[in-house]
């Protein structure tokens, strides 16, 4: 902490995420503190380290392997899930595998996230 | 009927992303793609899964430290997202519910945890990042030295400076929407984002001395 100041204010001040009058007392600060100059250069170098960072591709194979669980999940749970409707689609040129339940998601005990 | 599968994949014709009126390409938003994986229309959910599964995994893999494990809890969440989609009351945005049955999935898995596959071993059997044609080979070097610095940085943290960091730098999350993912008061996303950067520079400081003396002994 910078003397008698609470430095998550130059977290949120890098973040854009303060209130007007808290912008203003961040930017006061910094007008006469070397050390919360240095530190918000700091935090601004790391969010660039962070958002470096790679991402991940995995492309359409996951989603098929997504949908058919999904659709399996459902179906043990007493619906009946329709796959999707292939009306005035263009002929398909893969393989028609049937629904591959996935085992490791076919039990899966449902926890309430909301 | 709002789908119409242009790309076969399987058993799945893989949706497009919109429909278009008069010519023109409408992008269907979250609430309309909802409505019609609840009506019976499961390709719309297809259509969802595709447009967030990148900054799912991504975020995951980075939380996790393994893209196997990254891979295996999104996929479970989109499962679980897709039996409760009725639930849904639409009072946050998709991606946020989506992301809190993640994470719910993530603890649950954590107590069965098994073996973990190295981002970095994961790296060398997928291959690399395609070439920037604006990079050099020195400057791409350093930017991958630096990101497995990062990561390995990341990795020493506790789950919930590692959490929150991911959450607000690699999926882009404003304070209000880490604060509905992780259930916390915006104060609290406010103040453990901050131990969490000096947490992390901290962390990063060491490793770059650690590499420094490393150098240093090898060229003696």
């Amino acid at each position: 902490m910078t003397r008698n100041f609470p430095d998550e204010l130059l977290s949120a001040y890098v973040d854009d995420e303060l209130t007007p009058a808290e912008r203003e007392q961040v930017e006061q600060h910094l007008a006469t503190s070397e050390p919360a100059r240095q530190l918000v250069t700091e935090l601004q170098s790391l969010r660039s380290d962070l958002a470096a960072l790679p991402a991940i591709d995995l492309g359409e194979s996951f989603t098929v392997r997504v949908m058919q669980a999904a659709v399996a999940a459902k179906a043990t749970q007493g619906f009946t899930a329709a796959p999707p409707s292939v009306e005035n689609s263009p002929a398909r040129s893969g393989p028609t595998a049937a629904i591959a339940p996935e085992t490791g998601f076919a039990g899966i005990i449902l926890a309430e996230a909301d | 009927m709002l789908f119409t599968g242009d790309r076969s994949v399987g058993y799945w014709e893989l949706p497009p992303t919109g429909v278009r009126l008069n010519g023109t390409k409408v992008e269907l938003d979250d609430g309309e793609l909802i409505r019609a994986a609840c009506q019976g229309e499961t390709a719309a959910f297809g259509v969802l899964v595709s447009k967030y599964q990148a900054r799912l995994c991504t975020s995951l893999t980075h939380v996790c430290g393994s893209i196997d494990d990254a891979e295996d809890i999104a996929q479970e969440a989109f499962v679980q997202a897709y039996v409760k989609l009725k639930s849904f009351a639409g009072g946050s945005a998709f991606y946020t519910w989506l992301y809190r049955i993640a994470v719910n999935a993530a603890i649950s898995r954590r107590r069965k945890r098994r073996e973990q596959t190295s981002v970095d071993t994961r790296k060398e059997t997928v291959g690399q990042e395609p070439l920037d044609d604006g990079e050099r080979a020195d400057e791409r070097l350093l930017r991958e030295e630096r990101a497995v610095q990062v990561q390995r940085a990341l990795s020493r943290l506790s789950d919930e400076h590692r959490q929150i960091l991911v959450l607000r730098e690699v999926d882009d999350c404003d304070y209000d929407e880490i604060a509905n993912i992780l259930q916390l008061p915006v104060g609290t996303v406010r103040s453990r984002l901050h131990r969490a950067r000096l947490q992390l520079k901290e962390q990063l400081d060491a490793i770059l001395v650690d590499s420094t003396i490393g150098e240093t002994t090898t060229h003696v």
